[in-house]
């Protein structure tokens, strides 16, 4: 068990290199120090950005009051040279005119004595303790000693290197859809208590439960740092739902902004003939980001999609477009393949990997989906929802189990047996026309125009937060 | 009984170089047991294993220990509400990861067995 467990714990901590020289160090520091020389970042309001598309529209509007630097964060070379070789390469694209409006990025440089700075008295002291915990195999209680001890100076090492990061630049205002790694959470303290301002925006999907289970297994992924953090100025849930599961994880959260999160399509009657596009477009979390209950398993995923296959090629005029993720379609084409031609499906089934999201999003019909950021973006784009998954207990969003007819129009439809998937496909497909023009029925599940936020106001009030009053600065 | 555990595609490869390593094969990777059905093995996957009852249990145990375990820990190394914070979403996600592999492999835990693993490409026994 310790030989599984360590290959996909190992990988949790991989966003940080922590084995390198003092010498690579000691570059890592000139090269950040030249970097914002070169940057004249002082001069600039600096805004350190975690790569989130959606909030790149404050940023923007920002930039209409202030010249801004927009600062991202990296791990630091495996060698020296590597760390040289990165260094040349962002200061050509500052001297080159960084015309694509790139962030610039500084390395998380911090002394490697640091990661190995265990303290084995306070270890010996935790190791007695937490044997007094009750687990179901003393194999258990082995690795959460070991992986626990083994984390603390990585934990205390990575924060400061958020912290060092955020004094040394003097950032301004913090963006990220995530506080999941120790230096984005220790960032935002810092922020915090420098007077500027912090803003999380919800990482993927995350949603309200009622039910019991699903809420103990909603929160337990929300409370990895995915939803809020306590040091919030600002929080931007993309739905009421992720506002609502917001409000049980932080007491006195601040007013949210409400932006519109995701790109429109044009929707156009692409199809020919009669045929009634299905697309499937679920995720799945690989084992190092095993989330029980909610998110379902590589495997998991790929029998939901046989079921899909076998149940719509029985289906006269329907299609099924499976859209794989290009880095995780490699694990299922060849099952997937392998399924649609022994069942003599090709015609009905599309399988694609190449084409973006929002080019399959824009001529399908309706959108099967477990838990995915793709069901947001669908539903936003006013496409109906079928709740999918192979395990059939977890339902992201309210939805539906009967159905659709003229007394039950909804947005978002579920299926908790496989046999009734046909039935309930047919009746979208019925009342497709009528479930889209009852608009109403998105209320409760999106933010509606009105709700968004004036991003003029909220930028404005971004920098007098920051006290970051003239140009002069 | 010899069970080998195999996790991803690249072990699939390492265990059909020596396929007789084991008599029985866990897969926890689709692609894996794909290749290894197609050279006729006899494998499962661990979603045999790890069903519905298995995904309960561990967001029970989970979310009931993380608080605990973290609880302590912030006593016993003097972390601040921040390092806590920090130390939960890990504790959280390999808790996860030790119980999706535990429940995953408990009904082969068992004296008669052997458990083999592969280790820098190659079959190897791990400890019991």
């Amino acid at each position: 068990m310790q030989h599984l467990v360590s290959d996909t714990v190992d990988k949790f901590n991989s966003y940080e290199i922590t084995n390198y020289s003092l010498l690579n160090y000691y570059v890592a520091k000139a090269c950040n120090f030249a970097t914002a020389k070169i940057q004249r970042i002082n001069k600039k309001f600096r805004i350190a950005n975690n790569g989130i598309s959606a909030l790149k529209q404050i940023i923007a509007e920002i930039n209409t009051q202030h010249e801004v630097a927009i600062l991202s964060t990296r791990k630091m070379g495996r060698s020296t040279f590597q760390t040289l070789i990165l260094f040349i390469r962002n200061i050509a694209k500052i001297l080159s005119g960084n015309k694509k409006g790139k962030s610039i990025f500084y390395f998380r440089a911090i002394n490697p004595k640091q990661y190995k700075n265990r303290d084995l008295k306070n270890d010996a002291e935790f190791y007695s303790k937490i044997s007094g915990l009750k687990f179901p195999s003393p194999h258990v209680l082995a690795l959460v000693q070991t992986y626990v001890a083994d984390y603390i100076p990585f934990l205390k090492a990575n924060s400061e290197a958020g912290r060092d990061l955020i004094r040394r630049f003097n950032v301004k205002l913090l963006l990220t859809d995530h506080v999941i790694y120790n230096f984005l959470r220790a960032g935002t303290e810092e922020v915090s208590k420098l007077g500027g301002v912090n803003i999380i925006i919800n990482q993927g999907s995350h949603t309200y439960q009622e039910d019991k289970l699903s809420k103990i297994a909603a929160l337990l992924w929300a409370k990895t740092g995915r939803v809020v953090s306590e040091n919030a100025t600002y929080y931007t849930p993309k739905l009421p739902l992720t506002e609502k599961l917001a409000q049980e994880l932080v007491k006195n959260l601040p007013e949210p902004i409400k932006l519109d999160p995701y790109k429109k399509v044009v929707t156009t009657n692409k199809n020919s003939g009669n045929d009634f596009y299905v697309l499937y477009a679920g995720n799945y979390s690989g084992p190092d980001f095993h989330m029980p209950w909610c998110t379902e398993t590589p495997t998991e995923f790929l029998y939901a999609i046989y079921e899909l296959i076998e149940e719509i090629s029985k289906m006269d005029n329907f299609k099924l477009i499976i859209k794989l993720k290009v880095k995780k379609a490699h694990i299922h084409l060849d099952s997937i393949k392998q399924k649609i031609q022994s069942l003599g499906a090709e015609n009905k089934v599309i399988i694609d990997i190449h084409s973006s999201f929002l080019s399959v999003l824009e001529k399908s019909d309706l959108v099967i989906c477990n838990l995915s950021a793709a069901l947001e973006e669908a539903i936003y784009n006013k496409k109906p929802l079928l709740l999918y998954s192979y395990r059939k207990k977890y339902f992201h969003l309210p939805c539906s189990f009967l159905p659709a007819s003229k007394s039950n129009l909804s947005y978002v439809y579920g299926i908790k047996d496989k046999s009734n998937i046909c039935q309930i496909i047919e009746s979208i497909k019925t009342y497709h026309s009528s479930i889209l023009s009852g608009t109403d029925a998105l209320k409760e599940i999106t933010w509606q125009d009105e709700d968004f936020s004036d991003i003029h106001s909220v930028a404005k009030q971004i920098i007098k937060s920051c006290n970051y009053g003239s140009k002069t600065h | 009984m010899r069970i080998a555990f195999i996790n991803s595609l690249s072990e699939a490869k390492a265990a059909l170089e020596a396929p007789n390593c084991a008599e029985g094969f866990v897969c926890f990777c689709p692609a894996a047991l794909y290749e290894l059905n197609k050279a006729g093995l006899n494998c499962i996957s661990n979603a045999d294993t790890y069903k519905s009852l298995s995904h309960a249990k561990n967001a029970y145990l989970t979310s009931r220990d993380a608080d605990l375990i973290s609880d302590l820990a912030q006593q016993e190394y003097h972390l601040n509400d921040g390092e806590t914070f920090g130390l939960k979403a890990y504790v959280i996600n390999f808790l996860s990861v030790i119980y999706y592999n535990y429940f995953s492999i408990r009904q082969f835990i068992s004296p008669a067995n052997t458990y083999i693993i592969i280790k820098g490409n190659a079959p190897y026994q791990a400890n019991n």
